[in-house]
């Protein structure tokens, strides 16, 4: 089996609830099963730097408070924006998480009206309405679009079900355009808007997603299923994920 | 007014304490504030060698319980709001039940733990002689917002205030670059010499904490070497360090309520591992606590790892099953059988192992009141 490279966009300043875990999880249940992996850490800076960047097949980048998004915005326009674009178009695997997300989409509009531009990746764009709208915290669950729960490799690799669950918590509510595909459909909570039922989005192989927990630790399911898309494999080993399955169980009663 | 004030709140405290409705550690305050709003202006609630506010995400009651401890030690009348009521209306019960009615007697210090979020409030209102901020890091996120936001808050209301000195960890680059008012003396806790530390003391609790304490006794003209004589025989504040004798089993009980407590005490476990036989791990997401548990992987597996090898691990609590995950992933080996939601069904099966004598027991706040409540019976002092 090939090698998973995981590429961790702005570990350090994006790091904001736990959201290194994902990376944790995935690696553990790389090492569970033999399968090398390995994390190739990507900075702010140049990526003339980084030799192995087309190596790369899984792509993960969080989010942070405030101070931390405005440190990298400039880098990630500028310096990340034709690696992210041709990484996504060209069918790669890849997750982004809450802040990564917001500015993967067209635009992000602060409470004060002022309009921050994203990489135009995703087809959304998300409006902080300040204190007209109140956050949307909490635990969350929802279902899994067509696009992951009728793939095969889903099939093959889904333990639990077709599910998933979280906690969410964020300011800016996400709007997708017509056309775009949601990654997932509320059950409970809020998802991008806490209006049109839609959870994320999903664009190729690339996830975009309000799921923090972190999404993969709370979602064993999704975790081997980006790492069999990543290694563009059928199916992965069993674990033994007696614990896991019963967190799973638990969260679904969670208020 | 005050007189009045404080004549209703005594009463009331006297009837929390007669009927056993708790330990009156903030409804007097709650009740005080609605009669008399501006209680924390009035010089009449005042102690009279000053206020010291003790704020930040981690080690305040400990901190606070230090100066306390040694100021009584040297002879002074001290107020503090031990039972780690920290919003307004348990500073406000606290220097409401240290006010004499009827006495000439004053009290001569006022030591208060401060929530992060009401302290800039309490700085604004109050006449305060010196603060200590320990540190700040992500504590119950999904109540309280963003760090930066609590940062510029306690810059503004520093800024307006007249506090005669700050003392503060400039190894944290936030409070490196934090701007204060020009009359106050700044000190650095890292200034204080680990010399003089004896280490009875360093291995039962935070340097940061110690450091902090002498730190700002020095500003009350408390030389550090007479401060660690009179910490000698300083007793764990609840939940921190507290050991507690249940069914021939010690339980050493050490709050792990966010990234950074939980981290810090596994360090400190670490240094006197040797000591235990097993860790437990509470883990709760009720409201004190925060809903979200995401927070546990915020912690490096490694420090997990290296704490829990070759020790009995036990896991309890409402998110039992995340905290079992966490500790999976951090390749910690758990026997299915010494995980449960019920911290009573827990306790029971540690108790019944003759193996297991001393427990190192990781819970987050709520998880600590329960569990204290459940051994000793009662949830605070």
């Amino acid at each position: 089996m090939s090698k998973l490279l995981i590429g961790y966009l702005y570990k350090e300043d994006l790091n904001l609830y736990g959201d290194n875990g994902n990376v944790e999880v995935l690696t553990a249940r790389c090492f569970g099963r033999s399968i090398e992996c390995e994390v190739l850490l990507i900075d702010k800076g140049k990526l003339t730097s980084h030799n192995r960047l087309s190596e790369i097949n899984l792509l993960f980048m969080g989010g942070g408070p405030d101070s931390s998004q405005k440190s990298i915005y400039g880098d990630f326009l500028e310096e990340k924006k034709p690696f992210l674009l041709d990484y996504v178009t060209s069918g790669k695997t890849g997750l982004f998480v809450c802040g990564s997300y917001q500015l993967m989409g067209d635009y992000y509009r602060a409470s004060d009206g002022e309009e921050l531009k994203g990489l135009g990746i995703f087809k959304a764009h998300t409006i902080h309405f300040g204190k007209n709208k109140p956050r949307c915290i909490g635990n969350v669950r929802a279902t899994l679009t067509g696009k992951i729960s009728s793939d095969p490799v889903f099939k093959n690799v889904n333990f639990l079900e077709d599910r998933i669950v979280g906690f969410e918590n964020h300011g800016g509510r996400t709007y997708l355009d017509p056309g775009a595909e949601p990654f997932a459909r509320v059950t409970y909570g809020h998802g991008n808007n806490s209006e049109d039922g839609s959870e994320g989005i999903i664009l190729g192989n690339c996830i975009g997603t309000y799921f923090h927990g972190p999404i993969l630790a709370k979602n064993p399911h999704l975790a081997d299923y980006l790492i069999a898309k990543a290694l563009n494999v059928q199916e992965l080993p069993k674990l033994n994920d007696g614990f896991i399955t019963a967190s799973y169980a638990a969260s679904k009663k969670l208020r | 007014m005050l007189i009045l004030t404080l004549l209703i709140t005594r009463f009331l405290r006297f009837f929390i304490k007669l009927f056993g409705l708790g330990s009156g550690g903030t409804w007097p305050g709650h009740l005080a504030l609605k009669i008399y709003p501006g209680i924390l202006s009035d010089p009449g609630i005042a102690p009279s060698l000053g206020t010291l506010l003790i704020s930040g995400t981690n080690g305040k009651t400990t901190t606070t319980k230090m100066l306390h401890h040694v100021l009584q030690r040297r002879g002074f009348l001290v107020i503090t709001n031990s039972s780690g009521a920290n919003l307004t209306n348990g500073l406000v019960s606290a220097l409401l039940q240290g006010t004499p009615i009827f006495s000439k007697r004053r009290a001569d210090y006022a030591v208060l733990e401060v929530d992060e979020f009401s302290l800039p409030s309490v700085l604004n209102q109050m006449r305060v002689k010196g603060v200590v901020l320990l540190n700040l890091s992500r504590d119950q996120l999904d109540r309280y917002g963003e760090t930066d936001l609590i940062l510029s808050r306690w810059e503004e209301s520093l800024k307006e205030s007249n506090v005669s000195f700050v003392v503060l960890d400039k190894s944290f680059d936030y409070f490196r670059n934090m701007f204060f008012p020009a009359g106050a003396e700044i000190l650095d806790v890292e200034s204080i010499s680990e010399k003089l530390l004896q280490a009875d003391l360093t291995s039962k609790f935070h340097i940061k904490n110690i450091k902090a304490a002498l730190a700002t006794l020095s500003f009350l003209e408390i030389p550090a070497e007479d401060a660690v004589l009179a910490l000698s025989d300083f007793q764990a504040a609840y939940g921190r360090g507290e050991i507690i004798n249940s069914g021939g089993v010690n339980f050493h009980l050490f709050l792990a309520k966010n990234p950074a407590s939980l981290t810090t005490n596994l360090k400190v476990f670490e240094k006197r591992k040797s000591e235990f036989d097993a860790l437990l791990f509470i883990l709760n997401d009720n409201i004190p606590d925060g809903r979200d548990v995401s927070w546990i992987y915020d912690v490096d597996p490694s420090v997990i790892f290296s704490a829990c090898k070759d020790k009995e691990i036990y896991v309890s609590g409402g998110r039992v099953y995340d905290m079992a995950v966490r500790l999976d992933y951090a390749e910690v080996f758990i026997p299915e059988e010494n995980v449960s939601a019920s911290v009573q069904s827990i306790t029971n099966l540690i108790k019944r192992k003759s193996s297991v004598k001393n427990v190192a027991v990781f819970p987050n706040y709520s998880a600590m009141l329960d569990f204290r409540n459940m051994l000793v019976g009662r949830k605070i002092l």
